[in-house]
């Protein structure tokens, strides 16, 4: 197996609610020009195009079909990967795959969303449909009482038991899902890429925001955002060749792990705790640091990007990577700031910007832009960052991907 | 960052429409129907594992842990701790709504899994995890899922 | 084995979207609704793209160069419709229709449209056909009804 470097990111332009002057072609297009600018790569060098995005929110199944002229890929392979919310790491790793095993020296990855042509909350209930299916027949019942499952288990709904579940747990309080959700929004303020920017927010502003479904209130939910994320993944033989720069990122380890639509626990304990996430903790996390051969992560990895839809999720998720002991203390701490001993999501993560299948993607990119120094606008963790972490969340609770980079490729 | 802001020039759209009526999908609802039979009779029933011991409810035909069918129908209390639970406070877009709600999850005892409903109380702000809740089945029950009519704390 | 409970399941449903056609086929529309074709140029290769599009694909370059084509061209294939579908269902049409790709005078792609005004037994490749447009245009894809025989 080969080692693999990203060397460049490229985004569109800043994440915004509505984009009436484009279409999805033109809207992705610019992405795929800005990341290949940075390189001394051409679009004949590229070997694979591989690229995803949630297929309801549109309405198109196929929509690299339409825009394969815009992104380079004629004559090319071109696959298309979705995998719900972890659709854009999905995507990245399926571009490493393509690298690491020798099959191709260059592949580009793209993750997008163009939110204003459908309606979000309508995507979504078709997201949930599969869900809702395996849970006609796994449980939990959905038709049980007057909830239904569209109270109970649209995206809010089945975050809030989360959100519940993760407090109860860490003995936490609402209180510091507002604090967290503030300094994601004061983060975002200072990546210009990031859609919901709110410099100098504080936990005040956030419990302002109405109660949506208890923990979770409006100010802890993600926008719907229009985007698109590329990245140049390259073998690394072919790095000197086509890098642009000195500092590149090494992917050092890629894992993923599935299970269960219901709410996802098969692995031990509890079989529908939404909260539990053994899936990640138990399986992805340590294949991941195994892989990176990192044995003290707490040690030796220097920031994250977590995949936070909801602002509970960023306490939570950090957590069962093993990162942090407990993320509510440590947000009472500082610990998780951009300056802090573990920052997380310095880039005002999904919570600030959700172009849903960029979103993951975005993670990694993010967490290639600290090992790179090249995080714009201040959200540039202060000290040199060796290793992050990337991690992604996807379908109702069931799918967790994970990726770890480093400034230094891994002896294999 | 700065940049002048200009508005976006609005292109023209597009409409269309897909329609889910026109689909139809084939799902097993062993489990479900299990639960709905067991309605008639006022129990809860379902499926325990005869591996590992994990009871479902409702009882799927196979067990999620070890990949293997399950055919042993056991009956579980309608009592048990919730285990989780939310209040629907507001709208997606934020606005707030008139009857608040609370759904939960209740974990039935000599059951593995947590089973949904409606929670019945004056006050969303007294539940707590760990509270003590039982299944309410209406008085007459013909086995339809509207027999189970919601939670109610003991 | 235990016999399985099977249910069909159906969602009653519908799912609407817009989308925006963005800068280029907007161009495109206005040029319709003028009774025009408009094409755009690939700086490198030269070719004429119509219905224009933002890149060309051959170059990974962006078109530039606006150019009104004459509404005159050369039919290079054909299909004959004999159904269409109606929500979903497939029935017959009243009498089959002509849909055809033109090649139209100085552009390097392909229109599809509706051939009128010759019998499906009759048409063939080759054929020199022009642009009808209605006679109300709205800035739609409807505003080029029809492409007929040059007599
Ligand atoms: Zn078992
Ligand atoms: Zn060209």
């Amino acid at each position: 197996m080969r080692n693999v470097a990203i060397i460049s990111v490229g985004y569109n332009g800043r994440f915004v609610a509505k984009r009436p002057d484009v279409n999805i072609p033109e809207l992705i297009q610019p992405a795929v020009a800005n990341a290949i600018k940075k390189t001394k790569l051409k679009y004949s060098d590229i070997g694979v195009v591989v690229e995803g995005n949630m297929p309801t929110f549109e309405g198109i199944n196929y929509p690299h079909l339409w825009f394969s002229d815009h992104i380079g890929a004629a004559g090319k392979p071109v696959l298309r990967i979705s995998t719900g919310g972890t659709t854009g790491m999905s995507v990245f790793q399926g571009g490493y795959y393509c690298v690491a095993s020798g099959m191709f020296d260059v592949a580009m990855v793209i993750g997008w969303e163009k939110h204003d042509e459908g309606d979000a909350q309508v995507g979504l209930i078709g997201i949930v449909l599969p869900e809702a299916f395996s849970m006609f027949q796994f449980g939990p019942d959905m038709g049980g009482g007057g909830t239904g499952m569209m109270g109970g288990l649209s995206s809010t709904g089945g975050a809030s038991f989360q959100a519940l579940s993760y407090l109860h747990r860490a003995k936490g309080t609402p209180d510091h899902i507002d604090k967290m959700a503030a300094q994601a929004r004061s983060n975002a303020a200072k990546n210009p890429y990031a859609h919901l920017q709110h410099p100098n927010c504080t936990a005040a502003d956030i419990a302002k925001t109405p109660m949506v479904s208890y923990p979770l209130r409006y100010g802890h939910t993600c926008p719907a955002s229009c985007g698109a994320c590329v990245m140049l993944l390259v073998a690394e033989e072919k790095v000197k060749k086509f890098a642009d720069t000195d500092r590149v990122a090494w992917v050092k380890a890629v894992a993923t792990a599935s299970s269960d639509a219901t709410t996802g626990n098969l692995v031990d304990g509890q079989i529908n705790d939404p909260a539990e996430q053994a899936i990640c903790e138990k399986i992805a996390a340590p294949k991941a640091y195994k892989m990176a051969g990192i044995q003290n992560p707490k040690k030796e990895i220097q920031m994250c990007e977590v995949y936070d839809g909801f602002a509970h999720q960023e306490l939570m998720w950090p957590e069962k990577l093993h990162l942090v002991d407990n993320s509510c203390k440590a947000i009472d701490e500082g610990r998780l700031a951009i300056d802090g001993d573990m920052p997380v999501n310095p880039s005002g993560g999904v919570v600030s910007t959700n172009a849903i299948g960029a979103s993951a993607m975005v993670r990694v990119a993010e967490a290639s832009l600290q090992i790179m120094g090249m995080a714009e606008g201040g959200h540039q963790v202060p000290r040199r960052v060796k290793n992050a972490l990337a991690h992604g969340w996807g379908g109702l609770f069931q799918f967790v991907t994970i990726t770890i980079l480093g400034d230094e490729p891994v002896k294999r | 960052m700065e940049k002048v802001k200009k508005p976006l020039k609005e292109t023209r759209q597009v409409s269309d429409i897909l329609d889910m009526s026109s689909l139809k999908w084939r799902i097993e609802a062993d489990g479900l129907e299990l639960l709905v039979q067991g309605f008639k009779e006022k129990k809860i029933l379902g499926r325990k594992c005869h591996k590992c011991g994990s009871v479902y409810v409702p009882g799927l035909s196979f067990c999620r842990k070890c990949f293997i069918t399950i055919e042993d129908v056991v009956e579980v209390s309608k009592k048990g701790k919730i285990a989780c639970y939310t209040a629907s406070l507001a709208d997606v877009r934020g606005n707030p709504v008139e009857n608040i709600t609370v759904s939960v999850q209740v974990n039935l005892d000599g059951s593995d899994s947590w089973l949904m409903g409606h929670l019945e109380i004056d006050d969303w702000k007294k539940v707590y995890v760990g509270m003590p809740a039982e299944v309410v089945l209406r008085e007459e029950t013909n086995g339809t899922l509207a027999d189970m009519v919601c939670f109610r704390p003991i | 084995m235990a016999e399985h409970k099977i249910v069909n399941s159906f969602v009653g449903l519908q799912f609407i979207y817009n989308y925006r056609v963005g800068e280029y086929l907007d161009k495109y529309l206005d040029g319709l609704q003028s009774k025009k074709i408009l094409g755009i140029t690939c700086p490198e290769c030269e070719r004429v793209l119509v219905p224009p599009r933002s890149m060309c694909g051959k170059c990974n370059a962006k078109t530039k160069k606006w150019v009104t084509l004459k509404p005159v061209g050369t039919l290079k294939n054909f299909t004959i419709s004999h159904v269409e579908i109606e929500q979903g269902e497939i029935k017959d049409r009243e009498k089959p229709v002509i849909i055809g790709q033109i090649k139209l005078e100085g552009a390097d792609s392909l229109l599809t449209a509706k051939i009128e005004g010759v019998s499906p037994k009759e048409v063939k490749t080759g054929l020199k056909v022009k642009a009808v447009f209605k006679d109300t245009t709205e800035g739609t894809l409807q505003d080029l009804d029809h492409f007929e025989p040059v007599k």
